[in-house]
Protein backbone atom coordinates (compact mmCIF):
# COMPACT_ATOMS: atom_id res chain seq x y z
CA UNK A 1 0.00 0.00 0.00
CA UNK A 2 1.37 2.86 -1.09
CA UNK A 3 -0.31 6.20 1.58
CA UNK A 4 -2.36 8.59 -0.35
CA UNK A 5 -3.24 10.45 2.98
CA UNK A 6 -2.34 10.92 6.34
CA UNK A 7 -3.79 8.02 7.98
CA UNK A 8 -2.75 5.93 5.70
CA UNK A 9 1.02 7.58 6.22
CA UNK A 10 0.81 6.86 10.14
CA UNK A 11 -0.41 3.87 9.45
CA UNK A 12 2.54 2.55 7.22
CA UNK A 13 5.06 4.40 9.54
CA UNK A 14 3.67 2.24 12.32
CA UNK A 15 3.92 -0.98 10.69
CA UNK A 16 7.05 0.03 8.70
CA UNK A 17 9.57 -0.29 12.17
CA UNK A 18 9.09 -3.53 13.73
CA UNK A 19 11.16 -2.69 16.45
CA UNK A 20 8.89 0.21 16.96
CA UNK A 21 5.71 -1.36 16.76
CA UNK A 22 6.57 -4.10 19.34
CA UNK A 23 8.22 -1.79 21.82
CA UNK A 24 4.87 0.46 22.05
CA UNK A 25 2.28 -2.94 21.68
CA UNK A 26 5.35 -4.67 24.58
CA UNK A 27 6.01 -1.83 26.77
CA UNK A 28 1.88 -1.26 27.36
CA UNK A 29 1.83 -4.88 27.68
CA UNK A 30 4.63 -5.45 30.73
CA UNK A 31 3.09 -1.75 32.42
CA UNK A 32 -0.64 -3.62 32.40
CA UNK A 33 0.54 -7.42 32.73
CA UNK A 34 0.71 -6.67 36.74
CA UNK A 35 -3.31 -5.20 37.03
CA UNK A 36 -4.09 -8.21 34.88
CA UNK A 37 -2.68 -10.74 37.01
CA UNK A 38 -1.65 -9.72 40.13
CA UNK A 39 -3.98 -10.41 42.80
CA UNK A 40 -4.97 -6.89 44.27
CA UNK A 41 -8.87 -5.49 44.53
CA UNK A 42 -10.58 -4.82 41.24
CA UNK A 43 -11.03 -1.25 41.84
CA UNK A 44 -7.33 -1.10 42.17
CA UNK A 45 -6.57 -2.87 38.84
CA UNK A 46 -9.17 -1.22 36.47
CA UNK A 47 -7.67 2.21 37.84
CA UNK A 48 -4.12 0.88 36.80
CA UNK A 49 -4.96 -0.17 33.65
CA UNK A 50 -7.63 3.05 32.80
CA UNK A 51 -4.34 5.09 33.76
CA UNK A 52 -2.77 3.52 30.92
CA UNK A 53 -5.40 4.05 28.74
CA UNK A 54 -5.33 7.84 30.13
CA UNK A 55 -1.29 8.25 29.39
CA UNK A 56 -1.53 6.04 25.74
CA UNK A 57 -4.16 8.24 24.88
CA UNK A 58 -4.19 11.35 26.03
CA UNK A 59 -0.12 11.89 27.10
CA UNK A 60 0.46 10.22 23.94
CA UNK A 61 -1.28 12.04 21.60
CA UNK A 62 -0.01 15.37 23.35
CA UNK A 63 3.64 14.48 22.72
CA UNK A 64 3.13 13.40 19.33
CA UNK A 65 1.79 16.43 18.47
CA UNK A 66 4.43 18.58 19.55
CA UNK A 67 6.85 16.31 18.12
CA UNK A 68 5.26 16.41 14.74
CA UNK A 69 5.55 19.92 14.73
CA UNK A 70 9.27 20.36 16.38
CA UNK A 71 10.29 17.89 13.41
CA UNK A 72 8.74 20.59 11.18
CA UNK A 73 5.79 17.55 9.58
CA UNK A 74 3.13 19.61 10.07
CA UNK A 75 4.79 22.80 8.09
CA UNK A 76 5.36 20.23 5.57
CA UNK A 77 1.73 18.85 5.54
CA UNK A 78 0.64 22.27 5.53
CA UNK A 79 1.85 22.64 2.36
CA UNK A 80 -0.38 20.92 0.80
CA UNK A 81 -3.71 21.16 -0.95
CA UNK A 82 -5.68 19.20 2.11
CA UNK A 83 -7.81 21.33 4.85
CA UNK A 84 -6.59 21.40 7.80
CA UNK A 85 -9.35 19.34 9.60
CA UNK A 86 -8.98 16.59 7.45
CA UNK A 87 -5.39 16.21 8.65
CA UNK A 88 -6.30 16.58 12.04
CA UNK A 89 -9.07 13.70 11.39
CA UNK A 90 -6.53 11.59 10.33
CA UNK A 91 -4.02 12.30 13.01
CA UNK A 92 -7.16 11.53 15.52
CA UNK A 93 -7.87 8.33 13.53
CA UNK A 94 -4.56 6.72 13.35
CA UNK A 95 -3.33 8.07 16.95
CA UNK A 96 -6.81 6.66 18.12
CA UNK A 97 -6.49 2.96 16.32
CA UNK A 98 -2.62 2.79 17.30
CA UNK A 99 -3.66 3.51 21.18
CA UNK A 100 -6.82 0.93 20.80
CA UNK A 101 -3.79 -2.00 19.31
CA UNK A 102 -1.84 -1.19 22.73
CA UNK A 103 -4.00 -1.09 24.94
CA UNK A 104 -6.60 -2.91 23.52
CA UNK A 105 -4.88 -6.61 23.96
CA UNK A 106 -4.63 -5.49 27.44
CA UNK A 107 -7.90 -4.93 28.29
CA UNK A 108 -8.80 -7.88 26.48
CA UNK A 109 -6.44 -9.81 28.29
CA UNK A 110 -7.96 -7.97 31.58
CA UNK A 111 -11.56 -8.98 30.70
CA UNK A 112 -10.24 -12.47 30.18
CA UNK A 113 -8.55 -13.31 33.07
CA UNK A 114 -10.85 -11.64 35.19
CA UNK A 115 -14.05 -10.89 33.58
CA UNK A 116 -17.52 -12.80 34.63
CA UNK A 117 -20.71 -13.52 32.81
CA UNK A 118 -19.39 -11.56 29.43
CA UNK A 119 -22.24 -11.12 26.83
CA UNK A 120 -22.18 -9.74 23.45
CA UNK A 121 -24.37 -7.06 24.44
CA UNK A 122 -21.98 -6.36 27.22
CA UNK A 123 -18.78 -6.82 25.07
CA UNK A 124 -20.16 -4.10 22.30
CA UNK A 125 -20.95 -2.29 25.28
CA UNK A 126 -17.75 -2.21 26.89
CA UNK A 127 -15.69 -1.92 23.56
CA UNK A 128 -17.97 0.91 22.33
CA UNK A 129 -16.68 3.30 25.49
CA UNK A 130 -13.32 2.16 25.29
CA UNK A 131 -13.58 3.35 21.50
CA UNK A 132 -15.14 6.76 22.51
CA UNK A 133 -12.90 6.56 25.05
CA UNK A 134 -9.39 6.74 22.85
CA UNK A 135 -10.58 8.99 20.70
CA UNK A 136 -11.87 11.53 23.14
CA UNK A 137 -8.49 11.41 24.69
CA UNK A 138 -6.43 11.69 20.80
CA UNK A 139 -9.08 14.87 20.51
CA UNK A 140 -8.15 16.39 23.94
CA UNK A 141 -4.44 15.44 23.65
CA UNK A 142 -4.12 17.19 20.38
CA UNK A 143 -5.91 19.87 21.49
CA UNK A 144 -3.18 20.51 24.12
CA UNK A 145 -0.09 19.71 21.71
CA UNK A 146 -1.63 22.88 19.64
CA UNK A 147 -1.60 25.42 22.92
CA UNK A 148 2.03 23.86 24.08
CA UNK A 149 5.29 25.07 22.11
CA UNK A 150 8.33 22.76 23.23
CA UNK A 151 8.17 19.14 24.43
CA UNK A 152 8.98 19.94 28.35
CA UNK A 153 6.21 22.70 28.15
CA UNK A 154 3.69 19.45 26.68
CA UNK A 155 5.19 17.11 29.42
CA UNK A 156 4.50 18.78 32.03
CA UNK A 157 1.21 19.95 30.98
CA UNK A 158 0.46 16.10 29.84
CA UNK A 159 0.74 14.44 33.20
CA UNK A 160 -1.13 17.08 35.07
CA UNK A 161 -3.79 17.02 32.99
CA UNK A 162 -3.69 13.28 32.77
CA UNK A 163 -3.75 13.18 36.72
CA UNK A 164 -6.74 15.47 36.43
CA UNK A 165 -8.29 13.44 34.41
CA UNK A 166 -8.08 10.81 36.71
CA UNK A 167 -9.10 12.33 39.31
CA UNK A 168 -13.16 13.74 37.73
CA UNK A 169 -12.87 10.29 36.67
CA UNK A 170 -13.25 8.91 39.88
CA UNK A 171 -10.43 6.59 39.53
CA UNK A 172 -8.94 7.56 42.56
CA UNK A 173 -10.36 8.22 45.65
CA UNK A 174 -11.02 12.38 46.37
CA UNK A 175 -11.39 14.48 49.11
CA UNK A 176 -15.20 13.89 50.78
CA UNK A 177 -16.16 17.17 49.63
CA UNK A 178 -15.62 17.11 46.11
CA UNK A 179 -17.45 13.60 46.25
CA UNK A 180 -20.54 15.04 45.16
CA UNK A 181 -18.98 17.01 42.13
CA UNK A 182 -16.95 14.04 41.32
CA UNK A 183 -19.83 12.52 40.82
CA UNK A 184 -21.99 14.41 38.82
CA UNK A 185 -18.84 14.45 36.02
CA UNK A 186 -18.44 10.76 36.17
CA UNK A 187 -21.33 10.21 35.49
CA UNK A 188 -21.32 12.06 31.87
CA UNK A 189 -17.63 11.06 31.94
CA UNK A 190 -16.45 8.07 29.26
CA UNK A 191 -13.63 7.21 31.61
CA UNK A 192 -15.24 6.57 34.11
CA UNK A 193 -17.94 4.73 33.09
CA UNK A 194 -15.57 2.63 31.17
CA UNK A 195 -13.38 2.02 34.62
CA UNK A 196 -17.17 1.05 36.60
CA UNK A 197 -18.42 -1.28 33.40
CA UNK A 198 -14.94 -2.97 33.51
CA UNK A 199 -15.29 -3.12 37.27
CA UNK A 200 -18.52 -4.40 36.76
CA UNK A 201 -17.62 -6.91 34.68
CA UNK A 202 -15.16 -8.46 37.20
CA UNK A 203 -18.18 -9.01 39.51
CA UNK A 204 -20.35 -10.37 36.75
CA UNK A 205 -22.77 -7.61 37.79
CA UNK A 206 -22.83 -5.14 34.15
CA UNK A 207 -26.52 -3.89 33.48
CA UNK A 208 -26.80 -3.02 29.93
CA UNK A 209 -30.20 -1.02 28.69
CA UNK A 210 -31.01 -0.65 25.06
CA UNK A 211 -30.37 3.19 25.40
CA UNK A 212 -26.87 3.36 26.56
CA UNK A 213 -25.71 0.40 24.20
CA UNK A 214 -26.53 2.61 21.24
CA UNK A 215 -24.76 5.38 21.76
CA UNK A 216 -21.63 2.82 21.68
CA UNK A 217 -22.37 0.86 18.77
CA UNK A 218 -22.89 4.24 16.97
CA UNK A 219 -19.51 5.23 17.91
CA UNK A 220 -17.96 2.00 17.11
CA UNK A 221 -19.67 1.79 13.77
CA UNK A 222 -18.23 5.81 13.03
CA UNK A 223 -15.22 5.20 13.78
CA UNK A 224 -14.62 1.06 11.76
CA UNK A 225 -16.74 3.13 8.27
CA UNK A 226 -13.84 6.08 9.17
CA UNK A 227 -10.93 3.58 9.48
CA UNK A 228 -11.92 1.57 6.36
CA UNK A 229 -12.79 4.71 4.29
CA UNK A 230 -9.47 6.50 5.06
CA UNK A 231 -7.74 2.67 4.67
CA UNK A 232 -8.10 3.06 0.70
CA UNK A 233 -7.45 5.09 -1.92
CA UNK A 234 -10.54 6.09 -3.52
CA UNK A 235 -8.84 7.49 -6.38
CA UNK A 236 -10.71 11.22 -5.62
CA UNK B 1 2.60 48.30 -11.09
CA UNK B 2 0.74 45.43 -12.80
CA UNK B 3 -2.42 44.55 -12.05
CA UNK B 4 -2.26 41.30 -9.68
CA UNK B 5 -3.80 39.33 -11.89
CA UNK B 6 -1.13 38.67 -14.28
CA UNK B 7 1.14 39.09 -11.71
CA UNK B 8 2.47 35.89 -9.88
CA UNK B 9 3.46 36.74 -6.48
CA UNK B 10 3.01 40.48 -5.72
CA UNK B 11 4.42 41.43 -2.43
CA UNK B 12 3.53 45.04 -0.80
CA UNK B 13 5.18 46.66 2.06
CA UNK B 14 5.28 43.37 3.78
CA UNK B 15 6.68 43.14 7.48
CA UNK B 16 7.40 40.39 9.62
CA UNK B 17 9.58 40.92 12.62
CA UNK B 18 10.25 38.64 15.45
CA UNK B 19 12.78 40.84 17.17
CA UNK B 20 14.51 44.37 15.82
CA UNK B 21 16.14 43.68 12.61
CA UNK B 22 14.94 39.85 12.97
CA UNK B 23 12.84 38.83 10.36
CA UNK B 24 11.41 40.72 7.16
CA UNK B 25 10.77 44.60 6.79
CA UNK B 26 8.90 46.54 4.23
CA UNK B 27 9.07 44.44 1.10
CA UNK B 28 7.67 45.00 -2.16
CA UNK B 29 7.68 43.51 -5.23
CA UNK B 30 6.40 42.12 -7.97
CA UNK B 31 6.83 38.58 -9.86
CA UNK B 32 5.54 37.82 -13.56
CA UNK B 33 4.99 34.37 -14.84
CA UNK B 34 7.78 32.42 -16.25
CA UNK B 35 10.38 34.75 -14.28
CA UNK B 36 13.02 33.04 -11.94
CA UNK B 37 13.37 35.21 -9.09
CA UNK B 38 15.62 34.25 -6.76
CA UNK B 39 16.34 35.89 -3.14
CA UNK B 40 20.31 35.60 -2.02
CA UNK B 41 21.58 36.58 1.64
CA UNK B 42 23.55 35.92 4.10
CA UNK B 43 22.50 33.14 6.71
CA UNK B 44 19.95 35.14 9.07
CA UNK B 45 19.27 37.62 6.68
CA UNK B 46 15.06 37.12 6.83
CA UNK B 47 15.19 34.80 3.03
CA UNK B 48 13.97 31.70 4.62
CA UNK B 49 11.44 33.77 6.74
CA UNK B 50 10.29 35.76 3.59
CA UNK B 51 9.79 32.23 2.05
CA UNK B 52 7.47 30.82 4.56
CA UNK B 53 5.43 34.28 4.29
CA UNK B 54 5.66 33.30 0.59
CA UNK B 55 3.87 29.22 1.29
CA UNK B 56 1.78 30.97 4.40
CA UNK B 57 3.18 29.06 6.81
CA UNK B 58 3.76 32.31 8.53
CA UNK B 59 1.61 35.23 8.83
CA UNK B 60 2.65 38.94 8.09
CA UNK B 61 2.42 41.52 10.64
CA UNK B 62 1.64 44.26 7.82
CA UNK B 63 1.23 44.38 4.62
CA UNK B 64 0.63 41.58 2.19
CA UNK B 65 1.48 38.74 -0.73
CA UNK B 66 -0.90 38.05 -3.29
CA UNK B 67 0.33 34.37 -4.90
CA UNK B 68 -1.08 33.45 -7.90
CA UNK B 69 -4.42 36.08 -6.93
CA UNK B 70 -4.58 34.57 -3.96
CA UNK B 71 -3.87 35.79 -0.23
CA UNK B 72 -1.13 33.26 0.94
CA UNK B 73 -2.66 34.17 4.39
CA UNK B 74 -5.34 32.23 3.77
CA UNK B 75 -3.69 29.26 1.93
CA UNK B 76 -6.14 28.71 -0.30
CA UNK B 77 -6.35 25.50 -2.13
CA UNK B 78 -5.97 27.44 -5.37
CA UNK B 79 -2.24 28.71 -4.08
CA UNK B 80 -1.34 25.17 -2.47
CA UNK B 81 -2.12 23.02 -5.56
CA UNK B 82 -0.21 25.32 -8.02
CA UNK B 83 2.86 25.57 -5.71
CA UNK B 84 5.44 23.13 -5.02
CA UNK B 85 8.04 23.90 -2.67
CA UNK B 86 10.82 22.43 -0.60
CA UNK B 87 11.36 24.20 2.81
CA UNK B 88 15.13 25.19 4.29
CA UNK B 89 15.06 21.59 5.74
CA UNK B 90 14.42 18.40 4.73
CA UNK B 91 11.04 17.07 6.11
CA UNK B 92 10.52 13.57 5.74
CA UNK B 93 8.60 10.10 7.20
CA UNK B 94 11.74 8.48 7.59
CA UNK B 95 10.71 4.63 8.29
CA UNK B 96 9.07 4.79 4.74
CA UNK B 97 10.99 4.58 1.13
CA UNK B 98 11.70 7.54 -0.36
CA UNK B 99 8.73 6.21 -3.11
CA UNK B 100 6.75 6.14 -0.76
CA UNK B 101 7.41 9.67 0.70
CA UNK B 102 7.27 11.30 -2.70
CA UNK B 103 4.05 9.45 -3.57
CA UNK B 104 2.31 10.93 -0.76
CA UNK B 105 3.06 14.19 -1.52
CA UNK B 106 2.23 13.86 -5.27
CA UNK B 107 -1.42 11.54 -4.48
CA UNK B 108 -2.06 14.73 -2.22
CA UNK B 109 -2.44 16.99 -5.47
CA UNK B 110 -5.03 14.65 -6.32
CA UNK B 111 -2.41 13.29 -9.54
CA UNK B 112 -3.60 10.40 -11.14
CA UNK B 113 -1.69 7.13 -9.78
CA UNK B 114 -0.47 6.09 -13.42
CA UNK B 115 0.70 9.76 -13.99
CA UNK B 116 2.51 9.76 -10.72
CA UNK B 117 4.73 6.98 -11.08
CA UNK B 118 5.58 7.85 -14.38
CA UNK B 119 6.39 11.94 -13.38
CA UNK B 120 8.50 9.70 -10.28
CA UNK B 121 10.11 7.76 -11.97
CA UNK B 122 11.27 10.62 -14.54
CA UNK B 123 12.06 12.71 -11.37
CA UNK B 124 13.93 9.66 -9.12
CA UNK B 125 15.84 9.21 -12.70
CA UNK B 126 16.95 13.09 -12.96
CA UNK B 127 18.02 12.95 -9.44
CA UNK B 128 20.27 9.81 -9.43
CA UNK B 129 17.66 8.58 -6.51
CA UNK B 130 15.65 5.70 -9.05
CA UNK B 131 18.08 2.88 -6.51
CA UNK B 132 17.46 4.00 -3.54
CA UNK B 133 13.76 4.60 -4.04
CA UNK B 134 12.53 2.17 -2.25
CA UNK B 135 15.22 2.49 0.54
CA UNK B 136 13.86 3.81 3.69
CA UNK B 137 14.72 7.57 4.25
CA UNK B 138 16.93 7.40 7.50
CA UNK B 139 19.34 5.31 5.30
CA UNK B 140 19.32 8.47 3.08
CA UNK B 141 22.27 11.25 2.69
CA UNK B 142 21.96 15.03 3.85
CA UNK B 143 21.91 15.61 0.13
CA UNK B 144 20.04 12.53 -0.82
CA UNK B 145 17.29 13.98 1.21
CA UNK B 146 17.49 17.34 0.03
CA UNK B 147 17.04 16.03 -3.83
CA UNK B 148 13.73 13.96 -2.53
CA UNK B 149 12.83 17.51 -1.33
CA UNK B 150 12.69 18.75 -4.71
CA UNK B 151 11.50 16.28 -6.18
CA UNK B 152 8.39 16.25 -3.87
CA UNK B 153 8.08 19.97 -4.85
CA UNK B 154 8.16 19.29 -8.54
CA UNK B 155 6.46 15.94 -8.75
CA UNK B 156 3.12 18.23 -9.91
CA UNK B 157 4.62 19.90 -12.17
CA UNK B 158 3.25 23.19 -10.29
CA UNK B 159 2.76 26.38 -11.53
CA UNK B 160 4.90 28.28 -9.17
CA UNK B 161 8.37 26.49 -7.47
CA UNK B 162 9.48 27.54 -4.55
CA UNK B 163 12.56 26.02 -3.35
CA UNK B 164 15.00 27.56 -0.57
CA UNK B 165 18.35 26.72 -0.35
CA UNK B 166 17.89 24.01 -2.80
CA UNK B 167 21.39 23.22 -3.89
CA UNK B 168 22.89 22.76 -0.19
CA UNK B 169 24.29 19.20 -0.04
CA UNK B 170 23.34 18.39 -3.44
CA UNK B 171 25.93 16.70 -6.07
CA UNK B 172 26.87 19.26 -9.36
CA UNK B 173 25.17 16.91 -11.47
CA UNK B 174 22.47 17.46 -9.66
CA UNK B 175 22.40 20.95 -10.04
CA UNK B 176 23.56 21.29 -13.20
CA UNK B 177 20.42 19.31 -13.84
CA UNK B 178 17.91 21.43 -12.03
CA UNK B 179 18.96 24.40 -13.46
CA UNK B 180 18.19 22.78 -16.89
CA UNK B 181 14.85 21.99 -15.87
CA UNK B 182 14.52 25.33 -13.50
CA UNK B 183 15.31 27.09 -17.04
CA UNK B 184 12.49 24.81 -19.18
CA UNK B 185 9.88 25.84 -16.48
CA UNK B 186 10.85 29.68 -17.53
CA UNK B 187 10.53 29.04 -20.73
CA UNK B 188 6.92 27.08 -20.46
CA UNK B 189 5.72 30.45 -18.30
CA UNK B 190 5.81 29.39 -15.17
CA UNK B 191 7.08 31.03 -12.14
CA UNK B 192 9.89 29.86 -9.94
CA UNK B 193 11.18 31.58 -6.42
CA UNK B 194 14.77 30.24 -5.02
CA UNK B 195 15.51 31.72 -1.89
CA UNK B 196 19.85 30.40 -1.41
CA UNK B 197 23.35 31.92 -0.43
CA UNK B 198 25.06 30.16 -3.86
CA UNK B 199 25.45 33.51 -6.15
CA UNK B 200 27.67 31.16 -8.84
CA UNK B 201 24.32 28.67 -9.17
CA UNK B 202 21.68 31.12 -8.91
CA UNK B 203 23.52 33.69 -11.55
CA UNK B 204 22.91 30.66 -14.08
CA UNK B 205 19.51 30.16 -13.36
CA UNK B 206 17.85 33.67 -12.19
CA UNK B 207 16.06 35.63 -14.35
CA UNK B 208 16.07 38.32 -11.54
CA UNK B 209 17.65 38.40 -8.24
CA UNK B 210 16.96 41.00 -5.31
CA UNK B 211 20.09 40.94 -2.63
CA UNK B 212 18.80 40.65 1.24
CA UNK B 213 19.99 42.28 4.45
CA UNK B 214 18.34 42.29 7.54
CA UNK B 215 15.30 41.46 6.07
CA UNK B 216 15.54 44.11 3.47
CA UNK B 217 16.00 44.30 0.03
CA UNK B 218 18.98 46.07 -0.64
CA UNK B 219 19.22 45.57 -4.30
CA UNK B 220 17.48 43.77 -7.02
CA UNK B 221 17.86 43.33 -11.40
CA UNK B 222 19.10 40.81 -13.54
CA UNK B 223 22.06 39.28 -13.38
CA UNK B 224 23.76 41.49 -15.85
CA UNK B 225 22.51 44.74 -13.67
CA UNK B 226 23.92 43.73 -10.83
CA UNK B 227 27.45 42.84 -11.80
CA UNK B 228 27.28 45.72 -14.40
CA UNK B 229 27.09 47.95 -10.85
CA UNK B 230 30.14 46.77 -9.50
CA UNK B 231 31.94 46.27 -12.97
CA UNK B 232 34.42 48.86 -12.62
CA UNK B 233 36.07 46.38 -10.01
CA UNK B 234 38.41 43.89 -10.40
CA UNK B 235 39.64 41.02 -8.35
CA UNK B 236 42.94 40.08 -7.78
CA UNK B 237 44.42 36.74 -5.85
CA UNK B 238 47.96 36.63 -5.21
CA UNK B 239 49.51 33.73 -4.09
CA UNK B 240 53.02 34.43 -1.88
CA UNK B 241 55.79 32.64 -0.53
CA UNK B 242 56.58 31.86 2.33
CA UNK B 243 53.37 32.62 3.87
CA UNK B 244 54.22 36.46 5.37
CA UNK B 245 51.41 38.84 7.16
CA UNK B 246 51.22 41.62 4.58
CA UNK B 247 49.61 44.58 6.14
CA UNK B 248 46.59 45.78 3.84
CA UNK B 249 48.69 48.61 1.26
CA UNK B 250 47.70 52.56 2.86
CA UNK B 251 48.60 54.04 -0.78
CA UNK B 252 46.33 52.16 -2.89
CA UNK B 253 42.18 52.68 -2.78
CA UNK B 254 41.35 48.80 -1.80
CA UNK B 255 37.15 48.10 -1.87
CA UNK B 256 38.75 44.77 0.35
CA UNK B 257 41.62 43.26 1.51
CA UNK B 258 41.71 39.84 2.78
CA UNK B 259 44.35 37.41 3.42
CA UNK B 260 44.25 33.63 4.40
CA UNK B 261 47.35 32.12 5.01
CA UNK B 262 49.80 32.68 1.69
CA UNK B 263 46.39 33.54 -0.37
CA UNK B 264 45.69 37.06 -0.79
CA UNK B 265 42.23 38.54 -1.84
CA UNK B 266 42.33 41.82 -2.91
CA UNK B 267 39.07 44.10 -4.70
CA UNK B 268 40.28 47.07 -6.40
CA UNK B 269 38.91 49.72 -9.12
CA UNK B 270 39.30 48.20 -12.48
CA UNK B 271 42.50 50.14 -13.50
CA UNK B 272 45.26 48.59 -15.17
CA UNK B 273 47.44 50.29 -13.02
CA UNK B 274 46.79 49.26 -9.63
CA UNK B 275 47.81 45.45 -10.36
CA UNK B 276 51.39 46.38 -10.41
CA UNK B 277 50.92 48.48 -7.63
CA UNK B 278 49.72 45.97 -5.11
CA UNK B 279 52.42 43.77 -6.16
CA UNK B 280 55.06 46.87 -6.02
CA UNK B 281 53.54 46.94 -2.30
CA UNK B 282 53.37 43.00 -1.33
CA UNK B 283 57.39 42.61 -2.41
CA UNK B 284 58.17 45.77 -0.88
CA UNK B 285 57.16 43.95 2.83
CA UNK B 286 59.15 41.20 1.81
CA UNK B 287 56.41 38.93 0.42
CA UNK B 288 57.48 36.66 -2.44
CA UNK B 289 54.93 36.43 -5.48
CA UNK B 290 53.69 32.73 -6.47
CA UNK B 291 51.17 33.80 -8.45
CA UNK B 292 48.89 36.40 -9.91
CA UNK B 293 45.30 36.00 -11.10
CA UNK B 294 42.68 38.90 -12.07
CA UNK B 295 39.45 37.80 -11.91
CA UNK B 296 36.41 39.62 -13.57
CA UNK B 297 33.39 40.97 -11.38
CA UNK B 298 30.98 38.33 -10.89
CA UNK B 299 27.26 37.96 -8.70
CA UNK B 300 29.43 37.11 -5.44
CA UNK B 301 31.37 40.04 -5.80
CA UNK B 302 28.36 42.19 -6.19
CA UNK B 303 26.64 40.23 -3.57
CA UNK B 304 29.43 40.69 -1.05
CA UNK B 305 29.74 44.59 -1.68
CA UNK B 306 26.80 45.33 -2.10
CA UNK B 307 25.84 43.78 1.55
CA UNK B 308 28.53 46.08 2.54
CA UNK B 309 30.06 43.24 4.18
CA UNK B 310 33.19 43.21 2.14
CA UNK B 311 35.75 40.06 1.86
CA UNK B 312 37.99 41.44 5.07
CA UNK B 313 35.02 40.56 7.07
Amino acid sequence: MKPSNVFQLEMKTLFSGKRNLALKIGLTLLLGFPFVMVAMPLTVKVSGLMMLVLFTGFFGAAVTLVRRRTDGHTARLKLLPVPQWIILVDFVLSGALIDMLQTGIILALFVIVNGQGITGSTFIYAAGLFCITVVMLNIFGIVLGFVMESNPEVHLAAALTTGFFALISNLFPVPARLDRLIETISRYNPISILSDVLVDLGQDNVVVHDQPLLIPVLILVIFTGSVIFRSYDWGI
Amino acid sequence: MNNTSTTSIRIVNLTREYAPGRGVTGITLDIEPGECFAVLGRNGSGKSTLTRLLLGLERPDSGNITVLGNNSVYRSKDHLSNTGATLDTSIHWDRLSGWDNAFFVARNYRMPVKEIEHRLYNLFELADLTANAFDPVHTYSFGMRRKLSIIEALCHDPELLVLDEPTTGVDVQFQIKLSRLIKERTVKGFTTWISGNDPDWIAGVASRIAFMEFGKFIAAGTVDELIGEVAQFQEICVTINPPLEIPKPCNVDCSSYMQTGNSITILVDKNPGLVPEMMDWIVSQGGKINKVEVRQSTLSDAFLLKTGRALEE
